[in-house]
């Protein structure tokens, strides 16, 4: 049983909604995770299901007019739900930071990146050398060759790659303890997708971190995460290790994702894709969210939503027909010892 | 720190107070003058002022505007032929720079006055045949008689220059900068700012001038030059327009004074196009038209409609028997049909964006329209209105006129001599009036000018192409301090006289 | 290197323009109605001084011989002689220029001093009372004419509470030009406030949107120095080009400001030299004015690279 002193981040029940003029959108329902010391959590599901959403109200940068109505959001032990933002403002960058989906947007397009990297230091009591200092050493830890002359440089001459390894380099300058990567390498083309995420192993590494790692590419969580959460329309509908999420997953939802990937074995095949649309979150049916797009769905389905269970240690969801779904196989063999 | 700023704020108070208040200076607020000698171009009311602080004639009307006083002239006798005149001088006069005046100056200046191609008044000088001088006497021969020429001589621009003086510098530098032997010498010019007026120490009665500085401050705009009379930065404002004279007369602090003037404003018809070819649509429009009203409108208590194209200020010669018909829209529609324009005239009526310009013509078109008169007001600036008009492309128009001598020949004669102005720009060739012009100028009985100058004006009055609209009397406004200011009927004053009590 | 070559190609550019402006000027004030030689020799001037007055202008020659005159002396910087003033051109501008660039450059900084803050507070506070109140007021800014202001001011400043003048330019120190320069410069300033208000806000707007925002704050960074670094400095950049755009407008000079305010600017002298048709003082003043136009432009261009390092050469 892993203990709660070596838990990083603790977010119970979670309801983050934005209120508009006509509408109430829920972004985040009741959303309930962990994440432990030291490792890599994987937020997983369809764009608009609430993962970024969800960082955000960690984060505390969630656009007008979002708010967390409710649940609470712990870190490293202290309770900072309803933290100021001048509190939030001495957390960030040095207990959790994040990089964003798009280096190029997420980085100033008039200031030097060598600013852009001693800023992190601001609070510091370091010189201007210093700073100087331990930017150069930043840029070398993310792999930037010649890091004196590229810092002198501005963000549109970087190249994608070097955009976003320069944006991890100022989100661990400060070495935090939690690093929130929001599609990190969505943006990216393939090779260098690849070579993004080992650097951000390596340093998770060298720098002791946990990372929550947003995605819906499915092979990214796979090479990544340790465990994973599955979302859907504002709600975690299942949580287990990476293994048994390619193994046996249980919830349709997830099943249905692993269906829609690529099977190299049958090529030319139409892929499977899930029936339906991604839900309107301002208008949400009643009972399950999924029920609507679900292959399983039963009655009681459109009427209840059903609730978080742990069905084994470390992996719960959130059915009605979980008998059902026990004759789920996954894309990949459950390694022994690991049967559901 | 509180205390040091407030200490500061308090200093910088009172040096701007003292600033404000120049010792022994009079500040007038008006038009900047473009140049300060009379016989350069386009000369008008702001050059005009300036210039007769600065330099002095033979003679000079009386306040009244009636008599022609003597000046830097002691006394003068006309030959029998009234073709000479000969004056005797004042002794022992200098220029404000110590030069005695010499009778060459005198030979040189009224020739100057008459032969300065490029100057707009030297038409007054006109009648000048030669002019001879000596230190004690000046002695003018004139090419014909003419009964208006002692008035003439009391023009702003009949006066005496520095030839010397004159010569040692380009005409460009000397017509801004000239000296005379007047009350007041130039001291400094700042372009676009003000100009400003010293005591001459070598004028010939400085004792008796009261005020060190003459200052004339460039403000154009009539409300702020209110403004700066009323928080005291100027002393004296001239042309308060109507509409800002209650302001002055509600504050206890400021003295409204008028003064009689010859300005008048007319309506000009064309007479060479439709529709004011046809007398008897002129006719029509002369009685649809309300002066009285006009004048009230515009001037209020100030302004007063006039029948005769001559000012009354120039008494005996005006013809008082002359009326403005009543105004009666419905007889003038009838007179218009029986013209043959049963269903009314319109006619395009120019205005510049004066505001007194505009006032009238939207007066105009509301008493014309019951008459079947439609009037287009088209707004086009003062140059270009000149111009058409001159070229008789306007249908209607309006101008004004101030006379600038005590004669009636001066606005008469502009406007029955056609070589002068083609009838002030209505085209109306009328032989006979331009003969009986010319034959009251020279005349030298007096009884018989007066009663040609007088048939003259009816002449006018009957060809219904240049029809008068009213006259005004200029006003001043002043702080109540101000002493001595006297401005004569021909809008001049002079500055000796005028003083600041304590 | 690149960007001396740039100022330099940007000069060489300017020589076409100019001469372009200075034949469309010279047709445009020869051809408007209004004889010059009639207007400045008076009203009541017989033919013949008229004429007299024709010559000694110069007016008697053929247009294209009066251009070429023009530009011949354009070209060795002889501005001419005024019709109407007999003075030299440049001389006369001279004594206005100082003061419409003291008036530009002082309404312009107070313009800034207003717009900055009131521009960065409505974005941030978008579509909340305080953005409505700060759109609304600029709105009535722009809708008030401005010589009723500058009257309204001086009614409150100079008679009333007599403490500054009631126009007029006092050139005797720095301070007395100061208090002549500050109730118009206050006046002009509401329009360039105005515009930069909105320009400003709407930067505001689209940039507290921008993901590097967030990432700034995410770093850890104060809020002031999200502010000013993040903020302020990247919504500053359209804001200044919009600020030169004005200056450049401004440096015209204002007829309406410094005729209400009586101050011996360059746009009073332009305005009065057309009505005038003094021909050589519009000729050479429209002149200055492009060039003036032309220098700010570039100059923007040249402050914009700084600004912002992805414009290139």
């Amino acid at each position: 049983m892993i203990g709660v002193a070596e838990r990083i981040l603790e977010v119970k029940d979670l309801k983050t909604y934005f209120p508009g003029r006509d509408e109430l959108v829920k972004a985040v329902d009741g959303v309930s995770f962990e994440v432990y010391k030291g490792e890599t959590f994987g937020l997983v599901g369809e764009s608009g299901c609430g993962k970024s959403q969800t960082c955000r109200s960690i984060l505390g940068l969630l656009k007008k007019p979002g708010r967390v109505v409710d649940g609470q959001i712990i870190l490293d032990g202290q309770d900072i739900t309803h933290l100021k933002e001048k509190e939030l403002r001495k957390l960030r960058g040095k207990k959790m930071s994040v990089i964003f989906q798009e280096p190029m947007t997420s980085l100033s397009p008039v200031l030097k990146i060598k600013k852009q990297l001693m800023e992190v230091f601001d609070d510091t009591p370091m010189t201007r050398a210093e700073k100087q200092q331990r930017a150069v050493e930043l840029l070398r830890m993310v792999g930037i060759p010649s890091p004196e002359l590229r810092m002198e440089e501005y963000t549109f001459q970087f190249s994608g790659g070097m955009r976003q390894r320069a944006m991890i380099a100022m989100a661990l300058g400060a070495r935090p303890k939690l690093l929130i990567a929001d599609e990190p390498t969505t943006a990216l083309d393939v090779t260098i997708q690849d070579q993004i995420m080992k650097l951000i192993n390596s340093l998770k590494q060298e720098l002791d971190m946990s990372i929550i790692l947003v995605t819906h590419d499915l092979g990214v969580i796979a090479q990544m995460c340790d465990r994973v959460a599955v979302m859907y329309s504002g709600l975690i509908m299942e949580m287990c290790d990476v293994v048994t999420l390619f193994a046996s997953p249980r919830h349709p939802y997830t099943y249905a994702l692993m269906s829609s990937l690529p099977d190299p074995a049958n090529k030319g095949a139409r892929l499977n894709a899930i029936q339906g649309s991604p839900p309107n979150l301002a208008h949400l049916p009643e009972g399950c969210p999924f029920w609507p797009r679900c292959t399983e769905c039963a009655d009681i389905c459109k009427r209840e939503r059903p609730e978080m269970r742990e069905i084994a240690p470390g992996h719960s969801v959130r059915c009605h027909c979980l008998d059902k779904t026990a004759a789920y196989r996954g894309i990949i063999e459950a390694p022994q010892g690991k049967e559901a | 720190m509180k205390k040091l700023l407030a200490m500061l704020c308090a200093l910088c108070l009172l040096l701007s107070a003292f600033a404000l208040a120049e010792e022994d200076t009079i500040v007038f607020g008006g038009t900047e003058p473009t140049y300060l000698e009379p016989n350069a171009p386009a000369i008008g009311g702001p050059e005009i002022h300036a210039v007769e602080q600065i330099q002095e004639g033979l003679v000079r009307m009386s306040s009244d505007g009636v008599t022609v006083e003597p000046l830097l002239a002691t006394d003068w006798t006309i030959s029998e032929d009234g073709l000479t005149y000969t004056f005797n001088l004042v002794p022992g006069v200098v220029f404000s720079d110590g030069t005695p005046v010499k009778g060459e100056d005198w030979v040189w200046s009224l020739y100057r006055a008459r032969d300065t191609e490029t100057s707009e008044y030297r038409f007054i000088a006109e009648p000048i045949d030669t002019v001879e001088a000596t230190d004690d006497q000046v002695i003018i021969t004139l090419k014909a008689p003419n009964g208006a020429f002692l008035a003439e001589l009391c023009s702003f621009n009949m006066v005496l220059g520095c030839k010397a003086y004159a010569e040692s510098m380009t005409e460009e530098e000397y017509i801004m900068n000239p000296i005379g032997t007047g009350a007041y010498m130039l001291k400094e010019w700042n372009h676009g700012n003000y100009v400003l007026l010293e005591k001459n120490p070598n004028y010939r009665n400085a004792d008796a001038v009261k005020t060190q500085y003459i200052k004339f401050a460039t403000v154009e705009d009539d409300n702020t030059r209110l403004m700066q009379l009323q928080s005291g930065q100027i002393d004296i404002m001239g042309d308060i327009p109507a509409s800002l004279m209650d302001v002055v007369r509600t504050n206890p602090d400021l003295t409204l004074q008028t003064f009689e003037s010859t300005q008048i404003r007319y309506l000009l018809l064309n007479t060479t196009m439709e529709p004011f070819s046809d007398i008897n649509v002129r006719k029509a429009l002369v009685k649809a038209i309300n002066r009285a009203e006009i004048a009230e409108v515009v001037y209020g208590e100030f302004g007063g409609a006039t029948a005769s194209v001559l000012s009354a200020a120039h008494a005996k010669y005006f013809n008082d028997a002359l009326e403005c018909p009543p105004y009666d829209p419905e007889g003038a529609k009838a007179d218009l049909a029986e013209a043959g324009y049963p269903d009314g005239i319109e006619f395009t009526l120019y205005s510049s964006p004066n505001e007194v310009y505009q006032q009238i013509a939207i007066m105009l078109q509301s008493q014309l329209a019951p008459a079947g008169f439609t009037v287009n007001i088209v707004t086009e600036d003062g140059g270009t209105i000149y111009e058409n008009a001159q070229n008789l492309k306007n249908q209607a128009c309006m101008f004004q006129w101030s006379d600038d001598y005590y004669d009636p020949s001066e606005v008469l004669g502009w406007i029955c001599d056609y070589d002068q102005s083609q009838a002030w720009f209505t085209g109306l060739n009328d032989v006979e009036l331009d003969e009986l012009q010319a034959a009251a100028l020279i005349e030298q009985d007096d009884a018989k000018r007066v009663e040609m100058y007088k048939e003259l004006q009816q002449r006018v009055y009957d060809n219904y192409n240049v029809i008068p609209l009213f006259h005004n009397s200029f006003a001043y406004a002043y702080t109540n301090s101000v002493q001595g200011l006297a401005v004569d009927t021909f809008s001049n004053y002079y500055c000796e006289n005028i003083y600041k009590a304590e | 290197m690149r960007r001396l070559n740039y100022i330099l190609k940007r000069l060489l550019q300017m020589l076409p323009v100019l001469l372009v402006v200075t034949i469309m000027t010279f047709l445009m004030i020869h051809l408007i109605p209004g004889d010059p030689a009639r207007i400045m020799a008076g009203e009541k001037a017989r033919p013949d001084a008229v004429e007299a007055m024709r010559v000694k202008l110069g007016l008697d020659k053929p247009l294209w011989e009066q251009y070429w005159i023009y530009l011949k002396n354009l070209v060795t910087l002889d501005l001419g002689t005024s019709m109407k003033f007999s003075r030299p051109v440049a001389e006369m501008i001279g004594e206005r220029l100082p003061v419409t660039i003291a008036l530009t450059l002082f309404s312009t900084a107070l313009g800034l001093l207003f717009a900055l803050p009131l521009g960065y507070v409505a974005g941030l506070q978008k579509d909340q009372p305080t953005d409505h109140a700060i759109r609304i007021s600029t709105l009535v800014a722009i809708a008030m004419p401005s010589f009723w202001v500058g009257l309204l001011l001086m009614i409150l400043f100079s008679v009333t509470l007599h403490w500054l003048p009631a126009g007029g330019w006092d050139a005797t120190s720095l301070f007395s030009e100061f208090k002549c320069l500050i109730l118009p410069a206050f006046t002009q300033s509401l329009m360039t406030a105005a515009i930069l208000i909105r320009d400003m806000r709407n930067s505001v707007v689209d940039i507290i949107r921008q993901d590097y925002v967030d990432f700034a704050k995410s770093k850890g960074l104060s809020a002031g120095a999200v502010r000013r670094r993040h903020i302020i400095r990247n919504s500053m950049v359209s804001t200044v080009t919009l600020l030169s755009m004005r200056m450049a407008a401004l440096l015209g000079g204002s007829v309406i400001i410094e005729t209400v305010f009586a101050l011996p600017g360059i746009g009073k002298l332009t305005y009065d030299a057309i009505s005038a048709r003094d021909y050589t003082v519009v000729q050479s003043v429209v002149f200055l004015f492009a060039l003036l136009v032309l220098v700010v432009n570039l100059l923007t261009d040249i402050i914009y690279s700084f600004l912002d390092p992805r414009v290139e050469f």
